[in-house]
């Protein structure tokens, strides 16, 4: 029996449904403009020189770089990767790794592997971190400077790398993230080829879950058993390859992911380094560059390039990834509420209108908005509230366009880069690309949807982030 | 149709293409997987003919692509210096690899442009500088600039005037690559990079870039020409912490006179560029200004200038022990720790 309903109710549920499926076009639409940019960009990019090419060109004209490694309780890795960041092929470069005051040994491991010894620096105080209770180094290991300061956390130590370093620029790292041996002097291009206007780039994160690792460095690049490390491939892929480098292409990057990236230090410096009272703060570092620039009126680039590669492992349990994705979600809402005037404000130009604009619909109301619709369009569609067409475009909004929008980042992936071993591996992520829109899309909503419920609840810190580590040989 | 069933039949409809394109792809890589199988065995078969390095007999080249041979060649050119290498080249020529990559610099992508002209840069016969001296007038300006950097390389004799003109130097940006292009231009040609810098009308980046490459070859000859436009240039500008550290770089007493008076500029930048000149010409005069400037607001001009006196020798160092012994706030912790840092505490 059919349940009868005033004719109000009917118009209030076909405008909430129209809601949903506009915003999701609308971010569909993104997307595809996004897709469209990068796709241009790929095109133009230039030819991808062979690291012995880069180097004949470069090596008298790339700036030093300070690599800053921050390093809480990783006594059982950070040898080996100190390792392989002390094995990075740059002209001039040192290391500074910021033992961010570990309760394990990581700096007895250091002291006692590189046989280091206090040492003296006059160093600039120029953003704020907590007191550093000493510098550690070996002329032996002349490009190798420990800093070791009191707890502060991963914002905190990247301040304490940037005022020690004396390069112009600072390439910031996770602890665990894994450089491929070229990717400095491949991230510097910018740099080099636009040294006055280019204030930032980031390179491409990949998966590293399921590939063989030796002494830090991706030797065969494999995809992830896992299935959750498997749509976090499809995820990554579409994050950088299609939002990050057509965001770029737009000038209009608003991220470069704290896990790699280079910045001009003194750029870094002026706009205070990274902020402490947020979970978000490698976005809200390139917001805080944008507004700096842009108030100065000065011409500048903030460039995502394809190229240079770090790997990073990814959480392979749903309530570490859950954590993950909530406390992401919460860097985006904190970004955007400390910067919220920018939004719309002709004064930023693009930034406000592109850069803040996707932000507010796919990180402020796109997970909310989804997860009402997925809670109200079937129920209105059962009560007969509204017809099976507005079902129809509400699937169309959230699986079929989501199918297409990550198969054809692969698409590109594979006509522009060809960076997959074989055809099985393409096959695999085709069909990832296509199921992680039913069940695993939903589900990254749902934990962003808490990362809101955090957001106002105003809760601080990172939460558990347990590594499995990466695969031994 | 409706709005709504538009939008589902347009979802359907892009996603079915994405997957049949993608479907597509995975087909064509397993046979590209294969072909390059094929290659590589064709590799593995061409390797110990060219690694041997005499004359290969054309049925020995039989079976094995034009691009096997090409990409080999230019593989094992990379690979080595020396009379191995002249030798991989000389082969590479004699097996029309030259002339293959000028056929690929025509090729309508940019990207295997660039390639082709990476690889046209290892041989040195007439057919490649003719190809490179085409591909000045490519229509993608890095290909133009990878030419240039090239043909500058091998000592051919370019005209500066034409190439700023040419590849649009200065134009939009400022390439570091500029310098190092001037740079191998000016190693065999000097007068010409430095009528660039002594043309007023020319373009500002391409004068720095001129300067900056003449300083790195140690011409003396333009120290009081780049003196004269530091004295000369507004204080704030831009261009004067570079001028200032040009002549830093040439080291020579001549200059003097405008790095004392950078010392005192009002820009932070040409502070710390003036005190690190001072410290590597070791102008003894700088001495009691750069003292002043341990105390400076800035971070970076105290390092410099600490720097400095330790550069200029015992009467800078005294300075800073003076000053890591009885100076204050700012310039006691600036002596004190570079005294420490350089182990002269």
């Amino acid at each position: 029996m059919m349940i009868e309903f005033p004719d109000w109710t009917y118009t209030a549920a076909e405008i909430v449904t129209w809601f949903v499926i506009a915003t999701g076009l609308i971010q569909i639409l993104l997307y595809v403009v996004q897709l469209i940019a990068a796709a241009v960009a790929l095109h133009r990019r230039p030819a991808m020189p062979s690291t012995m090419v880069l180097w004949d060109r470069y090596a008298d004209l790339a700036p030093p770089i300070a690599v800053i490694a921050p390093a809480y309780n990783e006594e059982l890795s950070i040898i080996e990767s100190v390792e392989a960041l002390l094995a990075l092929h740059y002209p001039e470069f040192e290391v500074l790794v910021v033992n961010d005051g570990s309760r394990d040994g990581t700096l007895a491991r250091l002291i006692d592997h590189y046989q280091l010894t206090p040492a003296r620096r006059y160093y600039d105080l120029a953003v704020e971190n907590r007191p550093i209770r000493g510098l550690y180094a070996n002329p032996a290991h002349p490009r190798l400077l420990v800093i070791d300061k009191e707890n502060g956390g991963k914002a905190d130590a990247m301040n304490a790398g940037i005022n020690v370093a004396r390069a112009p620029l600072v390439c910031v790292i996770d602890a665990d993230t894994l450089l491929e041996s070229d990717a400095l002097i491949r991230v510097v291009r910018p740099f080099v080829e636009d040294p006055v206007r280019t204030v930032a780039v980031g390179g491409t994160i990949r998966i590293a879950n399921g590939c063989r690792i030796e002494n830090g460095r991706v030797i065969e690049a494999r995809l992830p058993r896992n299935i959750l490390a498997l749509f976090q491939v499809v995820e990554y892929l579409r994050a950088f390859l299609m939002a990050r480098l057509g965001l770029s292409q737009m000038q209009t990057l608003m991220i470069i992911s704290g896990a790699f990236g280079l910045f001009r230090r003194s750029s870094a410096i002026e706009v205070g380094g990274f902020s402490q009272n947020t979970v978000g703060e490698d976005m809200e570092l390139v917001v805080k560059l944008h507004r700096h620039m842009r108030d100065r009126k000065r011409d500048y680039r903030i460039t995502y390039i394809p190229e240079p590669v770090s790997w990073t492992e990814a959480p392979e349990s749903l309530s570490i990834l859950a954590n993950q994705r909530a406390r992401w979600q919460r860097g985006s809402l904190e970004t955007y509420r400390k910067h919220r005037d920018m939004f719309l404000n002709p004064r930023y130009g693009r930034i406000g209108f592109v850069g803040f604009g996707q932000v507010w619909i796919v990180d402020v109301i796109g997970p909310i908005v989804e997860i009402a619709g997925y809670a109200l369009v079937p129920p209105l569609w059962m009560l007969g509230l509204i017809s099976f067409d507005y079902l129809l475009a509400f699937i169309a909004v959230v699986f079929t366009f989501g199918v297409f929008i990550s198969v054809a980042t692969l698409v590109l992936e594979e006509v522009q880069l060809r960076r997959l071993k074989n055809a099985r591996d393409l096959a695999t992520l085709t069909i990832a690309a296509i199921f992680e829109n039913f069940g695993y899309r939903q589900l990254n909503n749902f934990w962003r949807v808490r990362g809101w419920w955090q957001f106002l609840r105003k809760k601080k810190g990172w939460g558990a982030m347990t590594r499995k580590g990466f695969q031994r040989p | 149709m409706s709005a709504l069933l538009l939008i589902w039949t347009v979802s359907l409809v892009l996603a079915s293409a994405a997957v049949l394109v993608m479907g597509t792809l995975v087909i064509l890589r397993l046979i590209s997987s294969w072909r390059h199988e094929r290659h590589l065995a064709a590799r593995r078969r061409l390797a110990p003919l060219l690694l041997e390095g005499g004359e290969i007999a054309p049925e020995a080249l039989r079976r094995i692509p034009d691009h096997v041979v090409t990409d080999l060649s230019l593989d094992l050119i990379q690979l080595v210096r020396g009379a191995e290498r002249e030798a991989f080249i000389a082969n590479a020529t004699r097996l029309g690899v030259p002339a293959r990559l000028a056929r690929r610099l025509r090729s309508g992508s940019p990207r295997d442009r660039a390639t082709a002209l990476q690889g046209i840069a290892q041989f040195d016969g007439p057919d490649a500088r003719a190809a490179l001296h085409r591909a000045l007038d490519d229509r993608n300006r890095d290909i133009r600039l990878a030419a240039a950097q090239a043909l500058a390389a091998k000592g051919e004799p370019l005209d500066p005037q034409d190439l700023v003109r040419r590849l649009e130097l200065g134009v939009n940006q400022s390439s570091r690559v500029t310098i190092s292009l001037f740079q191998a231009i000016a190693e065999t040609r000097p007068d010409e990079i430095k009528a660039l810098v002594l043309q007023p009308d020319q373009n500002l980046d391409v004068r720095i870039a001129a300067i900056e490459a003449l300083a790195a070859t140690g011409d003396y000859s333009l120290v009081p020409v780049i003196a004269e436009l530091a004295l000369a240039v507004e204080d704030g500008s831009e261009e004067l912490p570079r001028y200032l550290h040009a002549l830093g770089k040439l080291e020579h007493p001549s200059g003097a006179r405008a790095v004392l008076a950078g010392l005192s500029s009002g820009s932070m930048a040409a502070r710390a560029a003036a005190a690190r000149a001072a410290g590597r010409i070791a102008i003894p005069d700088s001495i009691e200004r750069l003292t002043q400037l341990l105390n400076d607001r800035e971070w970076w001009v105290r390092f410099r200038a600490a720097e400095a006196l330790i550069a200029i020798g015992e009467p800078g160092v005294d300075r800073l022990r003076y000053a890591a012994a009885s100076g204050y706030g700012p310039a006691r912790e600036a002596a004190s720790t570079m005294l420490a840092e350089r182990g002269l505490a």
